[in-house]
């Protein structure tokens, strides 16, 4: 019996490898970020399945090529699952990405630059629509511009989608309580910070919880939102220093800020550093109860039942769901900026800076140079993000703002398209703006300060340490010479 | 005579004991002849030395380097051993952890084990049966499962604590449990109250059902009550019992990470942080392998230590 097993399992093996080695057809595993098709319901019959016509069409006009969309669990971070694909070199040839990510994990040989692919003509771009004599020119350079800081000079993501943060509130329950709902400027309610923290403040004392975010790591970690673009405010007199050479406003890269820190350029010991932190802790009684651990379904649920005025959400994604549950009149609002009647390091900042923009897309990872598909891969890419293609994907499920010339932004998301004309944020979310360290150990420092657990001077004494070493080690890792800034 | 009574009668001794049959083939002649056996095994062997010895071993070797998972692998000798003596998170998360660990090993192996004592005194062997069947159903419901009944239950909106809080009139109590420092690592610890684990009951359960029914009785004729009878018979006599339920409660919850993760990810801030969580995350969020490898190591000495002494109390008590 036990010899017929043995048999039968080496058979099944040897089997196996010969019909794998026979195979000579092309498989693509791509990651499609929010725009898998869903299974119908008996609520909603009939969900966006763009996705599937895009790959049934390409597979039509390919044979031999298949096209497998890759699902990335929902149960371990993004993070964990790149980690282990990556590492198991079981990734897929397609994986969606947010630039910084690819930023810091460029050193891992991850990713294919594509600097000389999106030089190239896009074949699936009608003659006469930006893009198809180059590429690139499909999408404006202020895209490129953003995603493209990394060190290396290497462009590695295609980005198709922005996106924008903002409050949504709660008209009904603001009128109610006698606050003005028209905007003071042309993309907020408020025309300065401390407007909106008197305004919230009001709402408090009358008994309101007046916002509703998530300080948890869950997806999305709201918090950071406010933390990077009011931290940029303070700084806005210095931040032009940290630039490497002939760099125009952009959102910071690793070793831009890393740089600075080491250079002494920012400190925690800054009296700008002080007055952040101090703004932080004005704005934090605004929160409601429980924000450290809540998740951000939690504090929709908050907003949505309307318990509290207003939500911190993302003003393209969360806008269609909020339209679908909301039954009170709402809006969405961007923060205000920080000014100088907040502080005196604030006196030369006229605006608020945009939290989102053109954060995710495309990138074609290493394992379709080492299986030599990449050219295929890439024209598959090509096919996917050409305007008309990636045009019936928005329409079909209109999550967020197209990049593309030549394509309409879905109604529902118009409200968002004010607050792309700000300058991008320079400062980053913790956690992109040094490492992944920083980003965890200044969330719990932040948590600690702002549930009591220490004070300021700790705090300051806590993030002082936690930059340089951050610094220290990010600037090791990559070899990084700082002599630009100094220059 | 049947086949089995035979080979029974053939492997007992005149005196009745049963002995080891003797075999005159030497020993390879033996293996040669159960080749297919030795080599069916060989692969459950091997399979387990691939993805649970060696895995766990190297985690001993990966905490002497630095290794991001991938490319990124140095040596850097004791580092990381010194870098967790100055680690503010470490300490933290070691110190909820003992708060943890002992506040779950005194209510998982106490109250299993008055669990099993109900159990072992009913009279009706239906009930008895029936009553088994309640304790040990839990272990069908998945773990994780537990964890987001829990943090709905501690949901500061609509959670079960709360909405009992305003039902009896103490409103002023309700609110975000695992949201508050002062109060997230008690929520967490009252985590699937009332602690009744089934392996610790039904091991527990296991060392009363062996105690003779001889010496409760003649206890009882000597006048012994329940709480004489507890201290002076049970508990000594089921003592191996719980301290292994003491043990098994020690390492799981000190390996514990996914109840942390689940409900508050080892916050706010590090006020429920505890050691396996942060090996989680210095592995996977920060991918620090080597530091991980560390904690892991630190993680399994202190486990073993721990082991070795409560058996050595355990085995001098039993001696006494």
């Amino acid at each position: 019996m036990f010899k017929q097993l043995l048999a039968l399992s080496i058979l099944l093996l040897v089997f196996g490898a010969f019909t794998g080695m026979a195979q000579d057809e092309i498989t693509i595993f791509t990651t499609v970020g929010g725009y898998y098709p869903d299974e119908p319901t008996e609520n909603n019959p009939n969900p966006p399945k763009m996705m599937n016509t895009l790959v049934a069409e390409y597979e039509a006009a390919n044979p031999g090529v298949n096209i497998e969309l890759v699902d990335v669990p929902s149960n371990i971070s993004g993070d964990q699952w790149r980690s282990t694909v990556f590492n198991g070199q079981n990734e897929p040839h397609i994986i969606v990405n947010n630039y910084i990510r690819v930023w810091q994990e460029q050193g891992n040989d991850w990713y294919v630059p594509l600097n000389d692919h999106i030089e190239s003509p896009n074949p699936y771009i009608p003659e006469g629509t930006p893009g198809h004599e180059r590429w690139a020119d499909s999408i404006p350079d202020v895209v490129w511009n953003t995603t493209y800081h990394t060190g290396s000079g290497n462009q590695y993501v295609v980005t198709v989608n922005a996106v924008a943060v903002g409050f949504f509130y709660n008209i009904d329950m603001l009128e109610a309580n006698g606050i003005d709902t028209a905007f003071d400027i042309s993309y907020s309610l408020w025309e300065d910070w401390e407007t909106m923290i008197g305004e919230m403040g009001a709402l408090a004392e009358a008994g309101y919880e007046p916002l509703a975010l998530s300080m948890s790591t869950a997806t999305p970690y709201t918090y950071n939102w406010f933390d990077g673009t009011s931290l940029t405010s303070m700084y806005i007199d210095h931040i032009e220093s940290w630039w490497e050479p002939g760099a125009s406003w952009h959102a910071l890269n690793q070793r831009e800020f890393a740089c600075a820190i080491q250079n002494g350029l920012i400190s925690a010991n800054d009296d700008a550093f002080a007055d952040w932190l101090g703004l932080l802790a004005d704005f934090e009684p605004m929160w409601v109860d429980g924000y450290a651990t809540m998740t951000w379904d939690e504090a929709y649920r908050l907003f949505i039942t309307g318990e509290v005025p207003f939500l911190l959400g993302n003003a393209a994604s969360n806008t269609l769901q909020v339209n679908r549950d909301a039954d009170f009149n709402w809006s969405v609002s961007y923060f205000p900026p920080v000014t100088e009647t907040t502080s005196p390091h604030a006196a030369n900042n006229e605006t608020a800076y945009l939290v989102g923009g053109f954060t995710s897309g495309f990138t074609v990872t290493d394992r379709a140079r080492r299986e030599g598909i990449e050219e295929q891969v890439v024209d598959f890419l090509m096919f996917m993000t050409a305007q008309p293609q990636w045009g019936r994907v928005v329409s079909d499920s209109p999550r967020s703002i197209p990049t593309q010339y030549g394509l309409d932004v879905p109604e529902a998301l118009s409200a968002a398209l004010a607050f792309l004309d700000l300058p991008i944020r320079a400062l980053k979310d913790p956690d992109p703006r040094l490492s992944r360290r920083y980003g965890e150990d200044h969330r719990r420092l932040m948590q600690e300060f702002f549930t009591d657990q220490i004070d300021l001077e700790t705090l300051i004494a806590e993030e002082d340490r936690l930059m340089t070493r951050e610094a220290r080690v990010v600037i090791a890792e990559n070899e990084w010479s700082c002599d630009f800034q100094m220059e | 005579m049947g086949g089995k009574a035979m080979l029974r009668r053939l492997a007992t001794s005149p005196s009745g004991q049963v002995v080891k049959k003797q075999s005159h083939s030497p020993l390879h002649h033996r293996m040669w002849r159960a080749k297919w056996l030795y080599l069916a095994l060989l692969i459950p062997v091997a399979m387990l030395l691939l993805f649970e010895w060696l895995p766990a071993f190297s985690a001993l070797y990966n905490s002497l380097y630095i290794w991001n998972g991938g490319k990124v692998h140095f040596y850097v000798g004791l580092e990381h051993y010194e870098r967790m003596l100055s680690d503010r998170t470490f300490r933290v998360a070691i110190t909820n952890l003992v708060g943890f660990v002992f506040f779950r090993v005194i209510m998982q192996t106490a109250l299993p084990f008055f669990a099993a004592e109900m159990i072992v005194n009913l009279r009706s062997q239906r009930w008895s049966y029936w009553w088994k069947i309640i304790f040990v159903f839990p272990m069908v419901v998945p773990q994780i499962l537990n964890y987001l009944i829990w943090r709905f239950v501690y949901n500061r909106q609509v959670g079960l604590l709360n909405e009992g809080l305003k039902l009896i009139g103490l409103e002023e109590y309700a609110h975000a449990w695992l949201g508050d420092p002062n109060t997230v690592m008690w929520a967490l610890a009252f985590v699937r109250f009332p602690w009744l684990p089934t392996l610790q009951f039904l091991i527990i359960l296991g060392g009363l059902q062996t105690i003779p029914q001889e010496v409760h009785e003649s206890a009882a004729i000597d006048g012994a009550g329940f709480w004489r009878r507890l201290f002076y018979i049970d508990i000594p006599m089921t003592r191996r019992q719980i301290t292994l339920a003491m043990i098994l409660t020690m390492l799981f919850m000190t390996q514990r990470f996914d109840l942390f993760l689940v409900m508050t990810d080892g916050g706010p801030g590090y006020s429920s942080m505890v050691p396996a969580l942060q090996l989680y995350q210095s592995a996977f969020h920060f991918l620090e392998f080597g530091y991980a490898s560390a904690i892991g190591v630190v993680l399994f000495v202190a486990m073993l230590a721990l082991t070795i002494i409560n058996l050595r109390v355990s085995a001098g008590a039993t001696n006494q």
